[in-house]
C-alpha cells in the first residue's frame, strides 16, 4: 500500500486540479462580493492575472513528470475570454466594471457619482432629490448587459442626453429608437443658454436605456 | 527535453506574455486593437501547440 506522506506521492499532487480550483474560488468569490455590492471586482486584471499565473504554473512545472497538461485548455479558454472582452469593451465603448446583479441608487448633489457602471444587470437612477448647481454636471452611466433607467430629473435643469446601445433600445425623454448599433441625442430646448445643465452620456452593449424626467 | 515538456513551456511563456498584456490593458497602461489582438492571438496559440508537435513520441520515450 502507498503511503500518502512519502515524496513520491507529494510529487503526484496535480497542478491541473490545484489552479482549476483556485480559479473557481477566485471567480465565485470575486462574483460573490460583486452580488452584495462589497466590492467592486475589477474582472479584467482579474482574468488576465489569472492568465499570467497559469503560465507561470506551467513554466514552472514543465520539467516536472507530472506536468500540468490540463491547464493548457484554462489558458486557452482564459485568452479567448480576455481578447472577447476587450473586443466587446473597445467596438461598444463600454467598460467592463461595476459587478452584476441590480442596482438602485437615490443620490442627492453631495453623493452624486460622475460614474455609474454594471456588468450586468439592471441600474437605476433616481434624481428625484438631486438639485442640480449653475453650470453643466456630467453623468455617465453604462451597463454592459442590460439596462439603465435614469428618472426625476427635475424641471429646473436643462438636460442634454447621449445614448449608445450595441444591440436594444433607446427611449430618451419622449423619443424611441431601436434595433443594433443605435445612437440617439435628446437636448431640452434652450439646453445651451440654461444657467443648469445636466449633461447624460448613457450606454449600454446590449439592452435598454430609459431616461425620464 | 520532450516534445511534451517543450510544449508546457512554450504554451507557459505565452500565456505569461498574453496575460500580462491583458494586465496592462485592463489597468489602462496599453492599449489592444481588435484588429490585431485576434491575428496576434492565433499565432500565439498557434505558437503553443506548434510546439508540442511530436508530443505522443517523446511521451512514450519518457517514460
Amino acid at each position: 500500500m502507498r503511503d500518502p506522506y512519502s515524496p513520491e506521492h507529494a510529487r503526484t499532487i496535480a497542478y491541473g486540479p490545484l489552479v482549476w480550483g483556485a480559479i473557481l474560488v477566485v471567480v465565485g468569490s470575486g462574483w460573490l462580493l460583486g452580488a452584495l455590492d462589497i466590492a467592486d471586482v475589477p474582472w479584467r486584471a482579474l482574468i488576465a492575472a489569472v492568465l499570467a499565473i497559469v503560465g507561470i504554473v506551467m513554466v514552472a512545472a514543465s520539467n516536472r513528470e507530472d506536468r500540468p497538461e490540463g491547464l493548457f485548455g484554462a489558458g486557452i479558454a482564459l485568452s479567448i475570454i480576455l481578447a472577447l472582452m476587450s473586443t466587446f469593451s473597445a467596438a461598444f465603448s463600454v467598460p467592463l466594471s461595476g459587478g452584476v446583479g441590480n442596482r438602485s441608487y437615490q443620490p442627492t448633489i453631495e453623493t452624486l457619482d460622475a460614474d455609474y457602471h454594471l456588468v450586468a444587470g439592471e441600474l437605476l437612477l433616481h434624481l428625484d432629490d438631486v438639485v442640480f448647481p449653475a453650470g453643466e454636471t456630467q453623468l455617465s452611466v453604462g451597463v454592459t448587459f442590460g439596462r439603465i433607467v435614469i428618472d426625476g430629473i427635475g424641471p429646473d435643469v436643462a438636460v442634454s442626453i447621449d445614448g449608445r446601445a450595441a444591440a436594444g433600445e433607446l427611449v430618451l425623454l419622449d423619443s424611441l429608437q431601436d434595433g443594433v448599433s443605435i445612437e440617439q441625442q435628446a437636448v431640452d430646448p434652450g439646453f445651451a443658454e440654461a444657467s443648469n445643465r445636466l449633461f447624460i452620456d448613457a450606454r449600454v452593449g446590449v439592452g435598454k436605456v430609459e431616461v425620464y424626467r | 527535453m520532450t516534445p511534451s515538456q517543450r510544449r508546457t513551456l512554450v504554451s507557459g511563456i505565452v500565456f505569461l506574455a498574453l496575460g500580462v498584456m491583458f494586465l496592462l490593458e485592463a489597468l489602462g497602461l496599453y492599449e489592444l486593437s481588435p484588429t490585431t489582438l485576434w491575428p496576434l492571438l492565433l499565432i500565439a496559440l498557434g505558437i503553443g501547440v506548434l510546439s508540442g508537435v511530436g508530443g505522443r513520441t517523446g511521451d512514450r520515450d519518457d517514460r
